[in-house]
């Protein structure tokens, strides 16, 4: 259950500023969606099968999401994850894997 | 420090209302989760617990000093793995995420008393209890099989000595052996892996041994990647695989392990190597907690993997009923994510999100060539549901099998950190 709506914003605000970022869209859902990601994608690799994601800029990774839902971008694996994201879950992975990328 | 596991404060701050919202039964005042079981489930809840929930003490109860993967041993079995390239121990868990590993065996739970026993004698209370007991054999099931028959017609179904004694056997096999591979009845740990084995044995024999045979005896009329699988085997190794499913012979009835040979209603398969994968339950421990109902697997509420049968206790992996999801070590490492935030919302209070999981399977067909089955998933009508999938195709290129073959090197090495790093 959710902890009391007051306690929890006085709370996420001191968090916020202790992990360096905090907006009001941050409610822990792109942490909680970014953990599927991290069976498949290191946190730091080279030239591996499977790029790295952290620290991808907002709007690209927004944009790569849309172009695997569409088709456009072709794979399957990649697909099948793109068309179960809405739009503001997929603002919220861009924007914890963007935010990340700065720490 | 890997960048993945640190956590939105919005979680943090949900764990910082322990204060309020526990009830902290353990001395000091931390609510303690056990994990029991450090596979890929167990080691992932552990872990995510560690990260997401800092104010819990989270304890991983496992026997082994390493664990050793089913998931990739049968590149191991083809002479294309090195065996302690398969091999993860629990250091990062125990000094990075500050996690008290206990290498012990839990010998017995008991729900009403919320504690777990120990085989070394120690009983340790819990708040909430997460089982990842994995599967178990069932011994009974075919004539003359037994743990002991184990070691001469192995499963290796398990990672570690079983997969060892396949690999020592199908070297000393001579050219022109038969191996004979028996195939269990769903539901069973990774549903392409029997067929995954065959390719990469096929795959071994023809450099090594190129008169050999493959034989399979399936309890099952149809499997996993079917066309996909029986298209390659067609392709690389043409007239080296025979399967055979239960409706042609009958089933597999019996064994004889000191003459090596395999029994069906109708007729002996003397063997030179048999690999007998035996039908499947959920781990003892599950099953003797009576977690699990009559199938011999567990059912869970996959909002939270929370038993049905005992609340407060939680399962993930192998032993539960999953819905759709086939029972890998994938899907283990998804469930698990999902339970460690249902596991931390009840003890803290943190927020809860709508359960998602997802699990892809790749199966090579030899060193350069793999194929992909897979799936998104939620929960629809009470049960884990797909909602989309996504197979390989007969007659992708060879550049599109080896990218997945790549691929499939960076999963392992992805989903092993995210697991044990």
């Amino acid at each position: 259950m959710p902890a009391p709506r007051r306690m929890t914003l006085a709370l996420a605000t001191v968090a916020g500023l202790l992990a360096g970022e905090a907006t009001a869209a941050d409610d822990g859902l792109g942490a909680y969606l970014a953990e599927t990601c991290a069976s498949c994608h290191q946190a730091d690799v080279r030239n591996s099968a499977i790029p790295a994601i952290i620290g991808l800029d907002e709007t690209r990774f927004v944009s790569m999401i849309k172009a695997y839902r569409s088709g456009e971008r072709s794979d399957s694996i990649m697909q099948a994850v793109a068309k179960s994201l809405s739009e503001e879950e997929t603002a919220a992975l861009a924007h914890f894997l963007a935010t990340q990328g700065q720490q | 420090m890997n960048r993945w596991t640190r956590r939105e404060f919005a979680r943090l701050a949900g764990t910082a209302g322990l204060v309020a919202m526990a009830r902290p039964t353990i001395a000091q005042g931390k609510a303690r989760v056990v994990i029991v079981g450090g596979g890929p489930g167990g080691a992932t809840v552990a872990k995510y617990l560690a990260e997401t929930a800092p104010s819990l003490e989270v304890m991983l109860v496992e026997a082994n000093a390493q664990y050793r993967t089913c998931f990739f041993s049968n590149l191991y079995l083809a002479g294309l793995r090195p065996f302690e390239s398969l091999a993860h121990g629990y250091d990062a868990l125990r000094t990075a995420h500050g996690i008290t590993v206990i290498h012990d065996s839990a010998v017995a739970v008991d729900p009403a008393a919320m504690t777990v026993r120990l085989a070394g004698g120690q009983t340790l209370p819990y708040d909430r209890l997460v089982m990842a007991p994995g599967i178990d054999f069932r011994y009974d099931a075919i004539e003359g099989y037994s743990e002991s028959t184990a070691k001469l017609m192995p499963h290796a179904w398990r990672g570690g000595e079983q997969a060892r004694l396949l690999r020592q056997q199908l070297e000393a096999m001579p050219d022109g052996g038969l191996f004979v591979l028996v195939a269990p009845p769903d539901p069973f740990r990774c549903p392409p892996g029997p067929y995954e084995r065959v390719s990469l044995v096929a795959d071994y024999f023809r450099r090594e041994k190129p008169k050999a045979k493959i034989l399979v005896l399936d309890a099952k009329s149809k499997f996993s990647k079917q066309e996909l699988f029986q298209d390659s085997w067609a392709q690389r190794y043409p007239g080296m695989v025979e399967w055979l499913p239960a409706d042609f012979t009958g089933g597999v009835k019996a064994v004889l392990p000191a003459e090596r040979a395999v029994k069906t209603a109708d007729e002996t398969f003397k063997a030179a190597v048999a690999n007998v994968i035996p039908p499947q339950t959920a781990g003892r421990l599950a099953l003797d907690t009576g977690l699990a109902d009559e199938s011999g697997w567990c059912p869970v509420d996959p909002n939270t993997l929370e038993s049905r049968l005992h609340p407060g206790i939680h399962l993930v992996g192998d032993a539960i009923i999953p819905g759709e999801m086939p029972k890998s070590a994938f899907a283990a490492n998804s469930q698990a994510k999902v339970c460690a935030m249902a596991v931390a919302a009840a003890l803290t209070g943190s927020r809860r999100f709508e359960a998602r999981f997802f699990n892809t399977c790749w199966s090579f067909l030899a060193a350069d060539d793999a194929v992909r089955i897979g799936a998104s998933y939620a929960v629809v009508d009470g049960k884990i549901a797909a909602t989309q999938k996504f197979i390989s195709k007969t007659g992708e290129s060879a550049d599109t099998r080896a990218v997945a073959a790549r691929q499939a090197v960076a999963w392992y090495s992805a989903i092993t950190a995210d697991m044990f790093a």
